[in-house]
């Protein structure tokens, strides 16, 4: 079963292809790692999939639903969480959970025990009427986590979740993703951080609107007999830029 | 020679929050200095007082042989800073930005150019393009040339690659090292691990306190533990077998694998093996000698704030 | 409607939230009524004038005298020669200058007209003045014209203005605050995050339009409250015509504000925009200057602007105590702005 398939997922802008040909899945449960450059394509691939932006041709299905057809069907099944934190700085989190929770249609009662529930994971308790804009940075990430997580979702995307924070906490929210995605979550995740890719089951590589690699982290590493995933990036961006 | 920057039990407190408490450290002359910390630790403190954008609350600060509260006039002539948010004009070309860094520091054009020109080479193709269109890496790297420009003797870097792909910021930090070489003191802070590795000498910042200061070779000897590095198919049973391991001084995920600490000295492989096998999870166990992170998590591990 | 229940509670929080918020709502009504519709009065005052008597006769000691007795007038001393007169009016420290020059039998009078309004104003009191002293100088023909004036029979300029200072009220809040709120929510990052949400742009529209149009209608009744307080000024007209053609206003109003909203990338340029407007719709809504004095083109344009069109429908209510039925083909117009508007702005927040 794959959480994610695309089929010749195309998109361009003007004379521009920003996302060339894309046929890829991704299977349900696993962590999957989408690297690529600045513009290599990943944001808008990204978009693509979550219903942000139409494909000029070729389709994806989401959660078993295809983009262009079902994109409403599909937003409900995903969670998204971006670098920016995108929760409301000035609500509580109390607040920020109830109004994403309320807006994917989750009932009082579910909505209450789910929101309980995430006070107990994320060890929240006396910090549900913080607002958002008081708490240190990686409680705001174990924060906008658990908000894209409150809906149930298939899938979650992660766009660069980690941007400008210390190992300790990076570590940390990777635990967290590795327990949820044990529990059957698909985690969708872009890093520029190469320690980061080890942590993924499968690695897919963007280049130049291209995905010119898609394996595990270490058969990736043996295969262009290499040390690190930081020398695997740096070989497959290189060698698509020339 | 004196060190480019020497700074003795600085503290600064912004209300009740001490950013910085007690730190000291030099920084010598031509050398690549980094200052290695989570969010909030007092890394942009620290730097803007070095750049004598804030004064200390107590403690001696000298920067090329000065106060930098005293003589900040003189000393922002010598020093290039770089703060962590893009400061340049986003409604500005690449060369418009840099013209007027230039005009600021009264050097011609022409001149300006030639000084940073390895890393304007990178640049030139997009020379019309409103530095707000640039990547996340072409960004850093304008911000880098403009921070230059007036041929600095000690360049402040705060979080330079935040938000940069791994390319990028391989060849940002090749771009330090090459200025490095021909004499700039750099002090830039950085939250990564890999980062750090490329500096001469490396502190670590953790709620205002300086843990350690070093050479990140000598480093990672300071971890006082027997250490294996952990490989299974089944990471959460992995994780819940070492969770109860009697020996176990610590355990933290690596990417697939997880790095345990023996609490005992001189402690082989051969206890933990038997211990994953009892509980019937196939493993493979290999002491490894520590990293930076091993260190740094260990050092923080042990900070207890006061 | 479950969806849109938690949309409008997230913004109601927010909007209750921030500092700024509170005195907004209820301190600008009252300030803007009060110190307005005092400051905008119409009626002249304390004209300063000069009177260069070279006649030196009996008469011409009468006439200065009723000047001075004249409370319009406030007579400024020292303009005993003809570069004095210049000199007084080209530094504004007179309106005017009145002349009697020696055995003449008339009188001349030189007015400061940069101000054309405060002008024409002086020249009609300074005639009227003339003529009840010194009749021969107007001629045979002037008569003293009495008659009444109807709906505002002292011809109280707040009567007049309060209600316009009511509908500028509800102008300006509804149009900056929806105008700086979709941009906001780009620009802080949140926007993304509803995107991906099954969250609709109807539900996301609604959600924005309510409660501004709900607070906008308190604004107009804090706003009738202090117009009755301190004023005392009650509508001739009846209260439903007022809320619900207000209603129907801030709908159009609120819609151009979502306009301006979903076109800009920052809230400063939205601000920038929307203030823009603004300024164009309240100096051409007839406030200051009647629309029936500005030239054809003028008048054209000024069809287009709902301030102008609201302006008057609420000061044929409040004053006229028009009804339903009378104001029907404003409230047509009305809904033509708000239908526009609401489109335009729904068109333009395609994704």
């Amino acid at each position: 079963m794959n959480a994610i398939e695309t089929h010749h997922l195309t998109k361009r802008f003007g004379g521009f292809t920003a996302v060339d040909d894309l046929t890829f899945s991704v299977r349900a449960g696993e962590i999957f790692g989408f690297l690529g450059a600045n513009g290599a394509g990943k944001t808008t691939a990204m978009k693509m999939l979550t219903g942000l932006a139409a494909p000029t041709s070729g389709d994806a299905t989401v959660a078993g639903r295809s983009i262009r057809d079902h994109a409403v069907s599909v937003k409900k099944r995903i969670g998204y969480m971006s670098q920016r934190f995108s929760l409301y700085e000035d609500l509580s989190v109390r607040e920020n959970l109830r109004f994403f929770g309320g807006v994917y249609g989750l009932d009082d009662a579910t909505l209450a025990d789910r929101i309980a529930r995430f006070e107990t994971t994320y060890h929240m308790s006396g910090r549900m009427h913080t607002r958002v804009k008081e708490l240190p940075l990686g409680i705001k990430q174990n924060v906008a986590f658990g908000t894209a997580l409150l809906h149930q979702p298939d899938i979650v995307f992660l766009d660069e979740p980690t941007g400008g924070v210390d190992p300790i906490t990076r570590r940390r929210f990777w635990g967290m993703l590795v327990e949820e995605a044990a529990r059957g979550t698909t985690l969708f995740v872009t890093t520029h951080y190469m320690d980061e890719a080890e942590y993924c089951d499968r690695i897919g590589m963007m280049v130049d609107g291209k995905l010119v690699a898609l394996d595990t982290p270490a058969r990736l590493k043996q295969t262009m007999g290499v040390a690190t995933m930081d020398d695997v990036f740096v070989k497959l961006a290189r060698g698509g830029a020339a | 020679m004196n060190p480019a920057i020497r700074l003795g039990s600085v503290s600064k407190a912004f209300g009740a929050v001490r950013a910085l408490d007690d730190v000291s450290f030099e920084v010598e002359t031509g050398r690549l200095f980094g200052l290695i910390g989570p969010d909030g630790a007092g890394k942009t403190t620290l730097i803007r007082i070095v750049a004598s954008l804030l004064t200390a609350d107590a403690g001696t600060v000298q920067v090329l042989g000065n106060d930098p509260a005293v003589a900040y006039r003189s000393i922002r002539k010598r020093i290039g800073y770089m703060p962590g948010r893009f400061s340049l004009y986003p409604d500005l070309s690449v060369e418009e930005n840099l013209r007027f860094f230039a005009t600021v520091f009264g050097t011609p054009f022409a001149t300006a150019v030639e000084r940073v020109r390895d890393i304007y080479a990178h640049l030139e193709p997009f020379r019309t393009r409103r530095a707000g269109a640039l990547s996340g890496g072409m960004k850093q790297k304008l911000a880098l040339c403009c921070a230059l420009i007036h041929e600095p003797d000690l360049l402040l870097l705060d979080e330079p690659t935040t938000g940069v792909d791994a390319v990028s910021r391989r060849e940002f930090w090749d771009m330090l090292a090459g200025y490095r070489d021909r004499g700039l003191t750099i002090l830039v802070s950085t939250p990564y691990m890999d980062e750090a590795a490329r500096c001469d000498r490396i502190a670590f910042i953790r709620d205002g306190r300086i843990l350690a200061v070093d050479s990140p070779q000598t480093m990672p000897l300071r971890f006082p533990h027997p250490l294996f590095r952990v490989r299974s198919a089944d990471r959460a049973a992995l994780a819940a077998a070492l969770a109860t391991y009697p020996h176990r001084h610590s355990a933290y995920a690596f990417g697939d694998s997880t790095h345990v600490a023996d609490a005992r000295p001189g402690a082989g492989p051969e206890s933990l093996l038997e211990w994953l096998e009892a509980a019937g999870i196939p493993a493979r166990v290999e002491p490894i000698a520590p990293g930076l992170e091993d260190v740094f998590m260990e050092l923080d591990a042990l900070w207890q704030p006061v | 409607m479950r969806i849109l229940r938690f949309i409008l509670v997230k913004e109601f929080t927010q909007i209750f939230r921030d500092k700024a918020m509170l005195p907004i709502l209820f301190v600008l009504p009252v300030v803007q009524l009060l110190v307005l519709s005092h400051a905008a009065v119409f009626e002249v005052n304390g004209l300063r004038i000069a009177v260069w008597d070279q006649d030196r006769t009996e008469e011409s000691r009468r006439l200065e005298q009723a000047f001075r007795a004249n409370t319009y007038f406030e007579v400024v001393e020292g303009v005993q020669n003809e570069a004095a007169a210049n000199r007084y009016l080209r530094e504004g420290r007179v309106n005017a200058v009145v002349m009697i020059p020696r055995g003449s039998g008339v009188v001349h009078v030189r007015i400061d007209a940069v101000d054309g309004y405060t002008a024409g104003i002086a020249d009609a009191y300074i005639r009227q003045v003339v003529a009840s002293v010194w009749p021969p100088a107007i001629g045979p023909d002037t008569r003293i014209v009495s008659g009444r004036f109807r709906f505002n029979p002292e011809l109280d300029d707040k009567r007049n203005m309060v209600p316009a200072i009511l509908v500028l009220l509800i102008t300006m809040l509804g149009a900056f605050l929806s105008a700086m709120n979709i941009v906001r929510e780009r620009e802080i990052g949140t926007m993304d995050q509803l995107d991906v949400t099954p969250i609709t742009r109807a539900h996301f529209i609604l959600g924005k339009l309510i409660p501004f149009w709900l607070i906008g209608l308190g604004m107009f009744g804090i706003g009738l409250t202090v117009a009755w307080a301190v004023f005392g000024i009650v509508s001739a007209g009846p209260l439903p015509v007022l809320f619900g053609t207000a209603a129907l206003y801030l709908l159009s109003v609120l819609g151009l504000g979502l306009w301006v909203s979903s076109v800009s990338d920052t809230q400063h340029q939205a601000m920038l925009v929307a203030w823009f407007l603004l300024v164009v719709f309240i100096l051409m809504s007839g406030l200051f200057t009647p629309v029936s004095s500005m030239p054809e083109w003028a008048r054209h344009i000024a069809q287009l602007n709902p301030v102008k069109w609201y302006i008057d429908l609420v000061r044929r209510v409040m004053l006229a105590g028009a009804g339903w039925a009378d104001v029907l083909p404003s409230v047509g117009v009305l809904a033509v702005f708000a239908v526009a508007w609401n489109s335009l702005a729904w068109w333009s927040m395609r994704r």
